[in-house]
């Protein structure tokens, strides 16, 4: 056993370095004819050389066997997007450039969610009708998460969304909070990050700064000049989260990401609240860009009072002059936004000077890793990525396409020996295990519809994408659970949500995808999304064939031999007398089992 | 995966007799280094049956900051004149404000929220309490000494992250990852005859308040414990299935990220099969609760506790974070929407704690990550410093407003820009109150808040404030 282990990763870092040295080697597979002198007894640990499909030592190095590098795109896909489909897996192994495979990524035509809403509201409210009566069939939350799901399903641009997603639990909005449900209002504001997740990170700020969804949820719609006469003051809220959660968080870093410290050891606040109380100036007199079809059926008129009911969320808010703060701000470190300025000015500098100070790239950079690669990156990693924040390599700061390569691309993401690296490695939000699981598999979808609103999903799981309880999202950055992981003080935040509630919802929900096959509900369809499971019939013969290749879709090969020998032997224990049962049954126990495991849930 | 049968034959084993046979009985139930005397009652001697010695704390997160001086309300002329000037369009009218009959606080007189009525009741009739300006302070503070430099101030004021982990770890002069739940349950987990389970119950998920050093929460939901679909199923199919899942759950994993994994689950899937167990016979309660997510969660924890013999447990915390007090923006409206159903569920949960006879055992207190600025935003407020706590139950010297309300003009010595408080009462002070009547001995307190010899000296033998009966 340990020799295959060692013999897997082998390929793999040869394969590693030629994706990353100066040149490149074997370009077609790993032995590319090289193969003179070289001896290797299987190509893989993945199957028995007495069956079918089983690859002999040779096939590694001709280019026949080439599950290493499967396995390789795989745990890509698994980082860059919402999990591979088995096709997708196969195209990136044929190439292993997964530069290239970005740059594609960045020329995709982009999702838009507001789009993608109405389709979904559209598409649901007909299926509806065909039964029930829909004068009262509104687009709502429902909606946004109907169009996500058919996003991530069907659309091409997997890097963008899986950005945007990384963006949501950074950027918090949730639906969770005051703002209208309306299906569209929510689409409008992931446009915002679905549109900037290949853009500069100043123009994502300033965009979420002017969305009146987030205006709604940290309270800075209406939000009016001083008031001394009344002891009213600006609202606090969105200046004080801007920095602590958006943009440079609380304590002065090191472009690594350690925290600064000053000659006496101690750390160095970002601002103080006299700062916040400055900034809070900025972000008033922001009121409704324009009035939603009902307001202006009923006659109402545009102003700085328009309430949130009356306001159309699909166009950025309106700068009321009359309601602003007048007179020089003053910012962080010295920094003084003149008098006699328009309000937008106002907002387009004090987001300006925020991007600006040098911890944004370790700050955000950080958040970025830990949600797409590992929870734990070394400083050298978040140092790269600072770089690439600061500079693009063109004099340019905050371009997200050098920062999206920068962390995809660093060896600490791709090389292969980080994989055994015990610092290495994330707990997969719970989100992102469903998507794996139906990408990954085979399904019946009669009309190509993968609706579902993710509430019982939610119930289980405390995850679901817009449905932080805060703004402070469902776990925090610097979240240490208990045990193994506190003894060497590692973070990893994914664990926070999971407890004794939620890693049995997520086993239960694992239950409803395999032993029911059904992966997608909802109530405007007329049945459930389910695997097709009779596509894995023929694999489930046998049994190692089977789980060889759920391992490289699911586990993208991680499946410990330990692991492989307790699903083998649930396998083979299953009556043989119908051989449909036992194939539909070995198919659902092995995909259960491989779905609970920990390589399975466990990104490294 | 059997753990019952095992609870019940060591409950057998570890006799009726209390500590007194130990020979520490101590003045007001302290057991003094109580680890070393489980410790100790788990090798030979007996330790106290669950019930009679039973003791549970109930913490209530009210999550985001709730504005306090709009539930505990100034209703003298001039005191609620005052607050009229202040808070402006944030005020409540004086003739709306419920009355409390209280002694202290110099003779002025303060009431409650209009809409919440049964702690009025509560408060009048001796059963709840509340703390006046309490907060995070690493030392007692005057607006000098926090407007100079050099003296210690909790770290991230007026940030939620950092409050909120605050009163719930009591060490405000770091990012603690253990909470004052946590390490109590660290010192006390040992007495419980019930060793499988956490003593610590989350009707929340994780939290800091309940991580310890060995300890995490076991985490609940309305319905209970949720165990695996299939797990009890005897045919062919679930008998492999769940053969794979134990011997996936028994092999270790050299991987910290996967052992991690693997421990939660596991622990999960063992406590749920006996706390399922455990729950399933209680007959039906006769106090009638609301159709709340707050009282359901409630509802569950008086569950819990009428299980307590069955489950094994003398000690227990429970965590219920009902949160959503960030009101920035419409604040009276949202505060008259969320103060009744906070209200009613407590009323209802004394009420069912008197109807199990538990309700001097029982403790339930609030926190929130910070009172918020007195003056207005337009019609909402911002994050501030000191606010009022709640406590209620049979063990409480009820009735009273505790530490001092403070005069709640802008220029006062207590007030900071914006209308936010300067605490004079820490939240230390209060968090040592309810360790030391949960039966933490004073050492063991000072252990868990570091910071509490700057404002209460343990070894006096008292209690630092006073709302805790000792010898309830």
């Amino acid at each position: 056993m340990k020799k295959n282990q060692l013999l897997r990763f082998l390929p793999c870092v040869i394969i590693v370095t030629s994706a990353f040295g100066q040149k490149p080697v074997y370009e077609d597979f790993v032995g590319a004819g090289h193969s003179l002198g070289i001896n290797i007894s299987t190509s893989s640990s993945l199957s028995k050389p007495d069956r079918e499909q089983a690859a002999a030592g040779i096939s590694s190095l001709n280019g026949s066997g080439l599950e290493s590098r499967q396995m390789e795109a795989a745990r890509f896909l698994a980082q860059a997007g919402f999990g591979g489909r088995p096709h997708e897996i196969k195209n990136l192994a044929a190439s292993l450039n997964f530069e290239s495979w970005i740059d594609q990524q960045f020329a995709v035509k982009p999702t838009s969610m507001l789009y993608e809403n109405r389709r979904a509201y559209q598409t649901a409210k007909e299926l509806k009708a065909l039964t029930d009566d829909v004068s009262n069939y509104n687009n709502s939350s429902r909606h946004f998460h109907y169009a996500w799901w058919q996003s991530v399903m069907t659309n091409p641009d997997q890097l963008r969304q899986r950005v945007a997603m990384a963006l949501s639990e950074i950027i918090v909005f949730s639906t969770n909070g005051p703002v209208n449900n309306n299906g569209e209002n929510y689409a409008s504001f992931y446009d915002v990050l679905l549109r900037n997740a290949f853009g500069n990170y100043e123009d994502l700020l300033y965009d979420v700064t002017m969305h009146p969804a987030m205006g709604v949820y940290l309270t800075y719609l209406r939000n009016p000049k001083t008031d001394t006469t009344s002891n009213t003051f600006p609202d606090e809220n969105y200046a004080r989260e801007v920095m602590q959660l958006f943009s440079i968080g609380l304590y002065e870093l090191n472009q690594d990401g350690s925290i600064k410290l000053d000659e006496n050891g101690n750390s160095i606040p970002t601002y103080d609240n006299d700062d916040i109380i400055e900034l809070s100036k900025v972000f008033t007199g922001l009121g409704a860009g324009r009035l939603n079809k009902n307001a202006i059926e009923n006659g109402r008129e545009l102003k700085f009072s328009t309430n949130q009911n009356d306001m159309d969320y699909t166009v950025p808010m309106l700068m009321y002059e009359d309601e602003h703060e007048e007179g020089e701000k003053y910012l962080l470190n010295g920094y003084v936004i003149p008098s006699g300025l328009s309000g937008n000015q106002d907002i387009e500098l004090a987001v300006a000077h925020l991007v600006n100070h040098p911890n944004v790239g370790p700050f955000i950079g950080r958040k970025l890793i830990q949600n797409l690669v590992k929870s734990n990156p070394s400083p050298a990693y978040i140092s790269d990525v600072s770089a690439a924040f600061n500079d693009n390599g063109e004099g340019v700061r905050g371009d997200m396409k050098a920062v999206i390569k920068a962390i995809l691309l660093h060896e600490e993401a791709r090389d292969c020996l980080w994989q055994t690296e015990l610092t290495n490695g994330k707990l997969l939000a719970p989100s992102l295990r469903y998507t794996a699981f139906a990408r990954a598999m085979r399904l019946d979808a009669g009309n190509n519809l993968y609706y579902s609103e993710g509430r019982g999903f939610f119930e289980d799981t405390f995850h679901r994408v817009l449905s932080s309880p805060s703004v402070f999202n469902f776990y925090s950055p610097d979240h240490i659970p208990n045990g193994p992981l506190n003894d060497m003080e590692l973070v990893a935040p994914e664990f926070e949500i999971f407890n004794s509630v939620t890693s049995i919802g997520y086993l239960n929900q694992v239950n409803q995808w395999t032993d029911r096959a059904n992966v997608f509900t909802a109530p405007e369809l007329t049945g459930n999304v389910e695997v097709d499971r009779e596509h894995y019939f023929e694999m489930a013969r046998d049994p190692q064939i089977l789980i060889n290749h759920l391992d490289l879709v699911l586990t993208k090969g991680r499946l410990k031999e330990s692991t492989r020998n307790i699903i083998v032997e649930a396998l083979e224990g299953l009556p043989e007398n119908n051989e449909e049962n036992m194939q539909r049954d070995r198919w659902e126990i092995a995909t259960y089992l491989i779905m609970i495991s920990p390589e399975f849930n466990i990104l490294k | 995966m059997a753990p019952k049968k095992r609870v019940i034959d060591r409950r057998k084993f570890l006799s009726d007799a209390g500590c007194a046979a130990l020979g520490t009985t101590t003045l007001f139930s302290t057991l003094v280094n109580m680890k070393a005397i489980a410790a100790a009652a788990l090798d030979k001697n007996p330790i106290p049956k669950s019930g009679g010695d039973y003791k549970a704390l109930v913490c209530i997160l009210l999550a985001g900051g709730m504005d306090s001086h709009n539930v505990l309300i100034p209703r003298g002329d001039s005191e609620h004149a005052e607050y009229l000037n202040t808070r402006f369009n944030l005020a409540i009218p004086k003739s709306q404000v419920l009355p409390l009959n209280h002694g202290g606080q110099g003779g002025r007189k303060y009431g409650i929220h209009p809409n919440m009525p049964e702690v009025q009741e509560l408060f009048n009739s001796g059963k709840a309490a509340f703390v006046a300006n309490v907060g995070t302070l690493i030392q007692p503070t005057t607006k000098e000494q926090y407007q100079g430099s050099g003296h210690p101030l909790p770290i991230g004021l007026f940030s939620h992250s950092d409050q909120i982990m605050h009163w719930q770890t009591g060490r405000p002069g770091e990012r603690a990852n253990h909470g004052w739940g946590g390490r109590m349950a660290d010192l006390v987990q040992s007495m419980n005859s019930n060793q499988n389970l956490s003593m610590n119950f989350s009707l929340s998920g994780r939290n800091q308040f309940q991580s310890g050093q060995q300890t995490v929460d076991f985490s609940i939901n309305t319905n209970g414990s949720v165990g695996i679909d299939g797990f009890n199923n005897d045919n062919t199919y679930h008998t492999l299935r769940n053969a794979a899942i134990n011997n996936m759950l028994e092999a270790e994993y050299q991987d910290v990220f996967e052992q991690t994994y693997v421990n939660t689950v596991k622990s999960s899937a063992e406590g749920s099969t006996q706390f399922q167990e455990a729950i399933n016979n209680l007959p039906e309660f006769n106090t009638t609760f609301s159709d709340t997510r707050l009282s359901d969660q409630l509802k569950m924890v008086a569950k819990v506790i009428a299980s307590r013999e069955e489950l094994g447990f003398s000690r227990q915390t429970f965590f219920i974070n009902f949160g959503g007090w960030d009101h920035h923006d419409g604040v009276l409206e949202k505060q008259a929407e969320k103060l009744p159903i906070l209200s009613a569920a407590l009323g209802e949960f004394n009420s069912v704690l008197e109807e199990l006879g538990v309700d001097s055992n029982v403790t339930t207190f609030t926190i929130s990550d910070f009172g918020r600025t007195l003056t207005s935003n337009g019609n909402g407020s911002d994050h501030a410093w000191g606010g009022n706590a709640l406590v209620m139950g049979g063990g409480l010297n009820g009735g009273e407003i505790y530490g001092d309300y403070p005069s709640l003009e802008l220029d006062s010595d207590l007030m900071l820009r914006r209308g936010r408080l300067i605490p004079t009462v820490s939240a230390a002070e209060y968090i040592a109150e309810l360790a030391l009547w949960f039966g933490v001995s004073p050492s063991d307190v000072n252990d868990i808040l570091p910071d509490l010899p700057n404002f209460f000296d343990t070894s006096t033998g008292g209690y630092p404030l006073g709302f805790m009966n000792p010898t309830s």
